[in-house]
């Protein structure tokens, strides 16, 4: 015989039936002994599940903030790329009023020297010789629309150039186009993603906050077990039901998360 | 039966029969602990939802603080190009507008013409490509009405013609993605707190919980027993309390600042920095209507609010103010606005410092002009702490240096024994290099006027300081730091002269657009020896302080004084409209000239200006200004090298016409070639001027700071006509020509033209 039957009365197989009420109560009785038995066993399971979901929502928080500081690092890069590749633009822009006014006087200066005629002609005829040059200059140098002039295929870019690599007027520069260019050819903006490391950090933060949430869940069974385990009576059973319940919407809760 | 599990005390070995027996109490108790636990985990999980919020929106505010960063260095660029694009027209123009002036009055040639031909050919190219490439950037571009022939109204209101701050309001319109990305950080930063001070609220809520847990788990063991019904009723206050608390701050979303609100904030910061300010006040309020706790909002609207108050002519972004800078003082009204936003701001948790010298100079101003010592008091207050912050930062010498003063003034007024350091230790930090000294002397000057005003029984003292100022102004330090001084007539002074110098009399003659004054008796005053500084003063027409007009004031160095035969002496008219930016004119009303020598007041002179208010306009074909009616509009460009504006009833204009030196070459050596030009370009206007008689001529050091001007005064059927003419420093030969009905008005008119 156990020293749990000695306590209890002594209470055995062999002796006589008892009362309803009395085997009911006896019932009850293992029951309780039982839940009290597995109740510490159960509280070393919970506060292993707590410690695991303790331990993802630390590491999702730290996943999320390590994106999140990634997101700000690219952020900034991408930014300061983006001032860079406007301010080329804006180069071009101020270059591409040169190339223009260099061109057009490249074009009439040969005709004004022709209308002068004499010594002042031909010095305006070489003042058009060196805005012509001064004109593909400038054109090669405009770096993200082609302005370009090549000499050894002077049709080559004959959509906004003329054949002597001066602008052909109405095709001003399409800052928009340029910009794309510019942007497109800047290596050091590829492989910058601060918007999906955002999201991704955000993510991660919010699986954190569940986790830590479930943690809660978690805790609170530990409570309940705790309060279990030092109390006889109907309220055991009520405090390891509770427990039960609450440790198995826990775990659900948690592989909801983990698997979504 | 075998027993299963480990070994364990049993239960009424533990806690007795006491608690075994415990019945509907112990149930409840039970209950109560599940219950409270229950809400224990909720509440840490609210908690920590709280501190990502708080996490999530302070990311959200360094992205925007970045974005914003961005969107104001990619807005100053493309303005600038645009900028940069209508300087190349505008170059282009000239170039060819010079062409044609040396056609008309230098050596004319087949050459000159194509030039001016060529010139125009690339112009209207350049005018013709800068919309598409504004279209491009989706910007604005700008034009001008007045050599353009294709120009919206909508970008012509960028340009000079119309921007009196060229090119602030193209600049400003491009800030406004950027402006719209600061407020939305702000609600970003204000999400961020609310999320922290729910996370405070959430810690509470569940320390009371852990207590109730405690006490409730108490009042079941043996020594709690005795007085359980106590420990189980104070713990479901704390739960019931705890849960309430956690409840409300479940149930209080955090504020989400809406976006319409970043929105009518970036309005309002382009409305204020271009000088609207009536539509500023309208645009922060309608923000701060939509997120009441809008610190910047607040802050930004007393700005508005303080400068709304100041006298202006015109309306909108065209508004001028009758006095450049913060010359006078805003009236008590617009002081009780700025002082109700900046406390609001201060409330809402703004520590800013240039909040607290702004919150302190406005009590200051606001407690003088009331002979409040409680605002005055408390401006103080506001003050030493804006100074706590500002001795530790870098950049702001002239806040720091204006908030030493304000400091010292009110240490004056509330009779601290103080005040003296205070202003040794004001005029000290006017000597930094970063510091605008003049500005900040001209600032105290102005407040000292206004103590002596509202309490006259400072005066002597308010004097004899402003004689310090003044002196401490004219005050230079070499490399060693060793002081030195300078005389009008470039001679190094030290030490400084003790001698009092008594001039007979000092004349103020100011005009829309300079500040002349005359001495005819100079005295004892010897220009090689002695120092001498000038302060003009305006007199306040809102609360009748003398204000100080910093841009026409400092020490009179060399060339700034003109010695005649007589004996008597002059200010070279060192022109206002010029010295101010934006550009603008001298308002009607009363002035005052005063002359400190030696550091000593020597010499005063008043003038009360008739003339009406006048707004301030640019040439655009010559680097000239004037100051005209506001009515008055620019006359479209209808001849190279000509500017004018003209009354709508054409009863009086203001035309200037400007060539190049080398174009005037054979004008400029001889006067009577020079009058031989002006009378021509006079009689040019005889079309308009009927009945036009040339009344008297005579050289004068005046008109546009030229060296050989001179000057005609004509007549004409319905009015009067002045004209001048002379080459400035810039390399350009001006004429000039004003007309009107009134002669005093057209006197006006001519004496205030200046170069740029």
């Amino acid at each position: 015989m156990s020293s749990e039957q000695e306590h209890q009365g002594g209470a055995g197989p062999e002796h006589s039936p008892a009362p309803a009420g009395q085997v009911e109560s006896l019932e009850k009785r293992a029951i309780h002994e039982v839940v009290h038995v597995w109740i510490p066993l159960a509280i070393v399971v919970v506060s292993v599940c707590a410690a695991i979901v303790g331990w993802r929502a630390s590491l999702s928080e730290e996943y999320g903030t390590h994106k999140e500081e990634l997101s700000r690092q690219d952020l900034v890069q991408q930014q300061q790329q983006l001032i860079q590749d406007n301010s080329a633009v804006n180069s071009d822009i101020r270059l591409f009023g040169q190339f223009a006014e260099y061109s057009l006087l490249a074009e009439q200066l040969p005709k004004d020297a022709g209308q002068v005629g004499g010594p002042v002609g031909d010095q305006l005829r070489a003042e058009g010789q060196a805005d012509l040059g001064l004109a593909r200059a400038a054109g090669n140098q405009i770096a993200h629309v082609n302005y370009s002039f090549d000499p050894s295929n002077p049709t080559a870019n004959d959509q906004v150039v003329r054949h002597d690599g001066t602008y052909k007027p109405g095709h001003p520069y399409d800052a928009s186009a340029g910009l794309d260019d510019a942007e497109n050819g800047d290596t050091a903006l590829h492989g910058l993603e601060p918007d999906q490391l955002h999201a991704a950090a955000l993510s991660e933060q919010t699986q954190g906050v569940r986790f830590t949430g479930i943690a809660a869940l978690f805790v609170a069974v530990l409570v309940l077990l705790t309060f279990g385990a030092i109390i006889r009576g109907p309220l055991k059973l009520w405090f390891a039901g509770s427990a039960g319940g609450l440790a198995v919407a826990a775990l659900v809760l948690f592989l909801i998360v983990q698997f979504s | 039966m075998p027993e299963t599990g480990p070994e364990i005390p049993q239960v009424h070995e533990i806690v007795g029969e006491e608690v075994e027996h415990a019945g509907r109490y112990g149930k409840a108790i039970a209950v109560a602990v599940v219950v409270t636990t229950l809400i224990g985990a909720l509440v840490a999980w609210g908690q920590v939802s709280a501190l990502r919020s708080h996490d999530r929106a302070d990311a959200q505010a360094e992205r925007y603080a970045a974005l914003s960063l961005t969107a104001a260095a990619i807005g100053r660029g493309q303005a600038q190009t645009q900028v940069d694009r209508f300087n190349l027209l505008t170059q282009e123009v000239r170039q060819a507008d010079n062409a044609s002036l040396f056609q008309r009055f230098g050596t004319s040639s087949k050459a000159t013409d194509l030039l001016a031909k060529r010139w125009n050919s690339v112009a209207a190219q350049t005018e013709a490509d800068t919309p598409g490439i504004a279209r491009s950037q989706d910007v604005p571009y700008i034009c001008s009405r007045t050599f353009e022939k294709s120009c919206p109204a909508a970008n012509a209101t960028y340009s000079p013609d119309q921007d009196a701050n060229f090119p602030a309001r193209l600049q400003e319109a491009m800030q406004w993605s950027s402006y719209r990305l600061s407020a939305l950080r702000d609600g970003a930063n204000q999400r961020a707190e609310d999320g922290e001070s729910k996370f405070v609220h959430y810690a509470a809520a569940l320390t009371a919980l852990a207590v109730a847990v405690f006490l409730f788990g108490y009042s079941l063991t043996p020594n709690g027993q005795p007085r359980r019904r106590l420990y189980s009723r104070t713990a479901t206050t704390f739960v019931v309390v705890a849960g309430i608390y956690a409840l409300v701050q479940a149930l209080t979303p955090l504020s989400q600042p809406p976006d319409p609100a970043a929105t009518a904030f970036a309005n309002a910061e382009v409305a204020k920095n271009t000088g609207d300010y009536e539509t500023a006040i309208a645009d922060y309020g309608a923000a701060i209507k939509l997120r009441p706790r809008f610190v910047a909002a607040y802050a930004h609207r007393a700005q508005a609010e303080y400068q709304a108050g100041i006298p202006h002519i015109g309306s909108g972004q065209d508004a001028q103010q009758t006095t450049a800078g913060p010359a006078t003082i805003a009236p008590v009204e617009a002081l009780d606005r700025a002082v109700e936003d900046e406390l609001h701001a201060r409330e809402e948790g703004s520590g800013a410092a240039d909040l607290l010298a702004n919150l302190s100079a406005d009590l200051l101003y606001r407690g003088l002009l009331r002979h409040s010592l409680s605002d005055l008091r408390a401006g103080y207050g506001y003050g030493q702490e804006a100074l706590d912050k500002l001795r530790s930062q870098q950049h702001v010498a002239n806040l720091l240096v204006n908030t030493e003063f304000n400091q010292a003034e009110i240490s004056l007024v509330l009779g601290q024994p103080q005040a003296s350091q205070e202003y040794a230790l004001a005029e000290q930090q006017l000597h930094a290099s970063d510091v605008n000294a003049e500005f900040a002397a001209a600032s105290a000057l102005t407040d000292l006027n206004l103590i002596a005003q509202q309490y006259p029984a400072l005066r002597l003292r308010t004097d004899a300081l402003q004689a310090q100022v003044v002196h401490s102004g004219e005050t230079y330090y070499d490399g060693k730091g060793k002081p030195y001084w300078d005389s009008p007539n470039n001679n190094y002074v030290s030490p400084v002269p003790s001698k009092v110098v008594h001039f007979g009399q000092v004349k103020a003659e100011p005009d829309p657009g300079h500040a002349y004054y005359q001495i005819p008796d100079p005295g004892n005053f010897n220009p090689d020896k002695d120092l001498l500084s000038v302060q003009w003063e305006y007199r306040d027409p809102v609360n009748g302080e003398w204000a100080v007009l910093p841009e026409v004031s400092g020490p009179v160095l060399t060339g700034q004084l003109i010695k005649y035969s007589d004996g008597s002496f002059s200010s070279n008219n060192p022109s206002y409209l010029s010295g101010t930016s934006p550009a603008t004119c001298l308002p009607p009303g009363q002035y005052r000239v005063r002359l400190y020598a030696n550091g000593r007041l020597s010499a005063t002179g008043t003038a009360t200006a008739r003339w009406p208010a006048l707004k301030a306009v640019r040439f655009r074909e010559v680097a000239g200004a004037a100051c005209v009616p506001q009515n008055w509009k620019a006359l479209p460009s209808s001849q190279v090298g000509t500017d004018a504006y003209i009354a709508p009833d054409l009863s009086g204009g203001a035309l200037i016409f400007g060539i190049p030196k080398q174009a005037a070459i054979s004008y400029v050596g001889s006067t009577d070639a020079l009058y031989t030009l002006l009378e021509s370009a006079v009689h040019g206007l005889s079309g308009q001027l009927t009945g036009l008689q040339s009344q008297t001529k005579h050289s004068t050091p005046f008109f546009m700071s030229a060296s050989n001007g001179q000057q005609e005064f004509w007549s004409y059927d319905h009015g009067f006509v002045y004209s001048g003419i002379g080459s400035a420093l810039n390399g350009q030969v001006y004429v000039g020509v004003t007309w009107s009905r009134d002669n005093g008005r057209t006197a006006d008119l001519f004496h205030a033209l200046s170069p740029l």
